[in-house]
């Protein structure tokens, strides 16, 4: 009963790409995997261990940059270059998290801000490496033994590496690391007392987000094949953390369903909304207040965002199932 | 939960089909001897967002096009339908914008976008996909180098042309020590990169380079330590608000130095912002926003007036970015007029390229097109002007 | 002497922007201590002020009535909010109140989008005065009134805090909303009233600095986050705090690009904020003062 409609997913994911056989939606699907990486490391570090990212960008960044100056730059393997960026995304993240994890609560968030902020502008200014502002073009496509991966397979690339993602981030909430995490969630100082090395465990899973973005940062870069700073502002990782958020944070299942959510929604009322209107800033106008209306009524309606707003709707049915059951076992007697 | 997941995702995912299947035109047989129905073109610009100053007045000549192009009776008889989308100046968006051009509404050919940035994220995909693209930005990255740049073309001046102008320029007024200041994106430091191949080729020093940020609030800092190193003159290298700003603090610091600007000033909106500062300000530019001072002679004169009559009438003020994105467009139009359609959209696509390559002798807004399979810019520094403004007007310099 | 000059004008222009962060942050710290949230819609407020104002002006409206006229549509905008987005989700988390605001403000920006357009706009106020001269650094007459009138904004918030019944309501409720809510006092109205006090903070603040940074639709949420930087590193709990976070914040901004030059100039702003926050996690004022725990 429980398993069914996860394997339907499953199915509907693998069967996307087939379904409709466009460039076009190829792209939706493989934007909404690369940000889904990103969004479940981040719904782990947010959601379990209750510390907010708003610098998550810069370790998509550090993916994306090291992947993309080792191999345009240095001629290094793009499958070479995926775990050097991850590396060293993982070191600076330990580098940067050792001190920020110390701070409580809206101090973390703006030291991740910052954080994010200065990899950015660094990038803009190291142009003998990154290319500064004009951006990095001519990064080489993945290729499998010679041959190069098409948005099909780059897609199936991508979605089996959310699966592995997700399965990894699944056995940690639900180890004995897990049940501790969310004790910091709940209390930190109740989980101090109860023995748990809390700031150890934060950094863990700060490192193990950094290195989900810049994963993700990788495959985003052998994608598009060309980008720039501006791919990375913080408007990003604002973008990231309104993701996870929407989704409902303490869901691995919820992060991806929020990624998905707001970049269908992106793109259906910019199929919609021209329709009715023709002025091109009057559309845009439309289409971002539209946009930010939905994601306040989300909010407001769906306080634990789109998974938790699920959950709710199961247990009331349920519970009026077991009710009616109830009225008619009443009635027979 | 992950029932109504499903059925969540599963709705979202019929919404997206139902949007694009509505945007789509039923695909109806073509007349007799016609390839196509309507020639389906797309036209991507920066409308919204950082790029908007460049992308709004783009954009608005674009659609000047496409009414034009059909109240002449369409291309060799067929009518031209533009499918106009708005990346918001986002390179994730004009991938995503593209594809759906080119898999959705199979278009011939793409025309954008406003900035340099967003046109070099469509690069490979307009190269893989073999679809031409026409730009409206005027990085030379966007069109070299030229082997792996078959499909892309651009009709904006190159930086490096605007940049030798003003130079020339400087050095006729005894000029030889400059200070540069420019903004912290793609068009400030594509300027900046040309700026330090040129300066020294021509005996120029460049004493000092600074930058700023798009949306910095206050240039006096930079200026300041410009003012230090005691240049000839400063060159300035961006766009309104920024552009205006740093022209308003150059006379509040009381600089007297000659200041040049980039092309990036020319629209009515950079002098409305400087607020009578910008008397004295020098750049080089397409010769749209002078058409009038033009000598009668000069070939695009009729054309500029043409032009402008419309677009003022419409938009209200000029802006030397409209130039570029009716260019964009009709450098396509142009060649689908020398272009025998097929009917099949990836070989035509093909077609349209070759003939893309051939333009030859096109008077357009920005200057007279000669495109080569060497050249995929058709404009060479001959066809810019210096302006100097005065009384808040500009004036255009006798060579 | 030519060393001094230059430095004065780079503290000038640091103080001028330092002043505008300030602003945004007051705005902040007012609402973030009586109802807790921080509200990103604050720089939002600030856009909509002055480009209402600059709107207003271009009508031939005069310079004075169009802000009150800008200021109060403003607060009345907050006003709505507060009671259709943030009144509504009482029973959400924090966390869920800052993606309320942030969701709002992205509404803000469409509707701006709608009706102001893409172009920036200006406010001449002050566009037929020299600028003055300082110790050799040149002084504007917008620049010279944003500090001025961030001085006199900043005293009336205090007055109104200090010396009004409302006031004393709303500090109470800073203090300590659960004992304030004891003693009668209802926290949906002082929610309410601190929003509405922000918005016209954040409203007028917008109106200041158009002169100075001009007005475009999309600017509220860099002002969001140089606001709320400076709030934070003010401590996040008292106006005085926060003013001292934004002028820290613009001094250093002009200083890094003064002396290290103008490409590091907001790397260097912000390492130095990270080192502030780990040297002195809690925020600068509030680690000398101890007040919060």
């Amino acid at each position: 009963m429980r398993k069914w409609p996860l394997l339907l997913t499953v199915l509907l994911v693998l069967l996307y790409p087939y379904l409709l056989q466009s460039t076009y939606f190829r792209t939706i699907g493989i934007f909404i995997g690369i940000r889904a990486i990103v969004v479940i490391g981040l719904c782990l570090l947010m959601g379990y261990a209750g510390q907010a990212s708003l610098g998550q960008a810069a370790f998509y960044a550090l993916g994306a940059y090291t992947s993309g100056v080792l191999t345009v730059r240095y001629g290094v393997s793009p499958w070479l270059a995926l775990p050097a960026g991850i590396i060293l995304a993982s070191v600076v993240a330990a580098a940067v998290g050792w001190p920020a994890l110390k701070l409580r609560g809206h101090f973390l968030a703006l030291a991740t801000l910052s954080f994010g902020l200065i990899v950015y502008f660094l990038l803009k200014q190291w142009s003998f490496l990154t290319g500064g502002p004009s951006g990095l073009s001519g990064i080489p496509a993945l290729s499998v033994a010679g041959a190069r991966l098409r948005s099909a397979e780059y897609y199936y690339l991508v979605w089996g590496t959310v699966a592995l993602v997700a399965w990894l981030a699944h056995n940690i909430v639900h180890s004995r690391i897990g049940r501790s995490l969310r004790a910091i969630h709940d209390s930190e100082t109740a989980a101090e007392c109860l023995g748990v090395d809390t700031f150890r465990l934060k950094l863990q899973l700060f490192v193990l987000s950094a290195a989900y973005a810049a994963l993700a940062g990788t495959l985003y870069a052998h994608f598009v094949r060309f980008f720039s700073p501006a791919a990375f502002g913080f408007k990003v990782s604002i973008e990231f953390a309104i993701m996870a958020a929407l989704g409902g944070m303490a869901s691995i299942y919820g992060g991806v369903l929020g990624v998905a959510t707001v970049t269908l929604l992106i793109e259906v009322l910019r199929a919609v909304v021209p329709l009715a209107l023709p002025a091109a800033h009057a559309v845009a106008a439309v289409e971002t207040a539209v946009f930010g209306l939905i994601l306040v009524a989300v909010f407001i309606f769906l306080p634990d965002g789109l998974a938790g707003g699920a959950q709710q709707l199961r247990t009331r049915l349920v519970a009026r199932r077991a009710a009616a059951a109830g009225q008619t076992k009443e009635a027979r007697s | 939960m992950q029932k109504r997941r499903r059925i969540l995702s599963v709705l979202l995912l019929s919404a997206v089909l139902l949007a694009s299947g509505c945007g789509r035109k039923a695909a109806t047989p073509p007349a007799a001897g016609k390839p196509y129905e309507v020639i389906r073109v797309g036209a991507i610009f920066d409308v919204t967002g950082t790029g908007a100053p460049l992308g709004v007045p783009a954009e608005q000549s674009a659609r000047m096009v496409v009414e034009k192009v059909n109240a002449e009776g369409g291309i060799n008889g067929i009518p031209l339908e533009v499918v106009f989308l708005n990346n918001e100046s986002v390179e994730d968006k004009t991938v995503l914008a593209f594809n759906r051009l080119v898999d959705e509404d199979r278009v011939l050919a793409v025309a954008g976008a406003s900035q340099s940035g967003t046109t070099l994220a469509m690069v490979p995909a307009a190269t893989e996909a073999e679809v031409p693209l026409v730009s409206a930005a005027a990085a030379v990255s966007i069109v070299e180098p030229l082997p792996d740049r078959r499909w892309i073309f651009k009709v904006a001046p190159n930086d490096s042309h605007v940049i030798r102008r003003a130079l020339e320029h400087m050095l006729e007024n005894g000029i030889r020590r400059i200070a540069w200041l420019s903004v912290n994106n793609a068009f400030g430091h594509s300027g900046k990169k040309q700026l330090e191949m040129l300066a020294p080729q021509m005996g120029i020093e460049v004493l000092l380079a600074e930058t700023f940020e798009a949306n910095d609030a206050d240039m006096r800092v930079q200026l300041t330590r410009i003012n230090g190193v005691k240049p000839d003159a400063v060159f300035a290298w961006g766009i309104p608000p920024a552009a205006s700003i740093i022209t308003r603090n150059y006379r509040e610091l009381g600089l007297t130095m000659p200041l040049y600007h980039s092309h990036g000033v020319g629209s009515r909106r950079f002098l409305e912002l400087a607020e009578g500062t910008a008397d004295g300000v020098m750049f080089a530019i397409g010769p749209l926003i002078v058409a009038e001072q033009l000598p009668d002679t000069h070939p695009q004169k009729q054309k500029l007036l043409e032009y402008l009559s419309v677009f003022e009438s419409k938009h209200g003020t000029r802006s030397t970015f409209g130039a570029h994105g009716y260019d964009a467009l009709m450098l396509i139009v142009q060649a689908l007029r020398n272009t025998t359609l097929t009917g099949d959209v990836s070989k035509d696509r093909a077609l349209l390229r070759d003939s893309l390559e051939q333009v030859q002798n096109y008077v357009g807004i920005g200057g007279t097109f000669n495109v080569s399979p060497t050249d995929h810019v058709g404009l060479d520094e001959e066809d810019l002007v210096m302006v100097r403004v005065e009384n808040n007007e500009w004036k255009l310099l006798a060579d | 002497m030519e060393g001094m000059a230059s430095l004065t004008q780079f503290l000038l222009v640091g103080l001028t922007l330092g002043s505008i962060y300030a602003l945004v942050a007051v705005g902040f710290v007012l609402v973030y201590n009586v109802t807790g949230v921080l509200n990103f819609t604050q720089g939002e407020f600030c856009m909509l002020g002055a480009m209402l104002a600059a709107t207003f002006v271009r009508l031939g409206i005069h310079f004075l009535p169009a802000s009150f006229l800008a200021v109060s549509i403003v607060v009345l905008a907050a006003a709505l909010l507060e009671r259709a987005a943030i009144s509504s989700a009482r029973k959400a988390t924090p966390l869920t109140l800052i993606f309320i605001t942030l969701g709002a403000a992205i509404v803000i920006r469409g509707v701006a989008l709608l009706f102001f357009g893409t172009e920036p706009y200006t406010l001449p106020v002050f566009q037929n005065l020299r600028p003055l001269q300082l110790a050799g650094a040149s002084v504007t007459w917008a620049s010279l009134s944003a500090l001025v009138v961030g001085v006199i904004v900043v005293l009336l918030v205090f007055l109104l805090l200090e010396r009004t019944m409302a006031g004393k309501a709303l500090r109470a409720c800073m203090i300590n909303r659960l004992a304030a809510q004891l003693m009668g006092i209802s926290p949906q109205l002082m929610s309410l009233l601190a929003f509405v006090l922000s918005a016209a903070v954040g409203a007028v603040a917008g109106i200041i600095i158009a002169p100075i940074t001009l007005a475009v639709y999309d600017m509220g949420l860099m002002l969001s986050l140089k606001g709320f930087i400076a709030a934070t590193l003010g401590g996040l709990a008292s106006a005085p705090g926060a003013i001292a976070g934004g002028l820290l914040l613009g001094v250093l901004e002009a200083l890094g690009a003064g002396y290290i030059g103008s490409g590091y100039k907001d790397v260097a702003a912000f390492i130095v904020l990270l080192i502030v926050l780990f040297v002195r996690p809690d925020g600068l004022i509030s680690a000398v003062r101890g007040e919060r725990v």
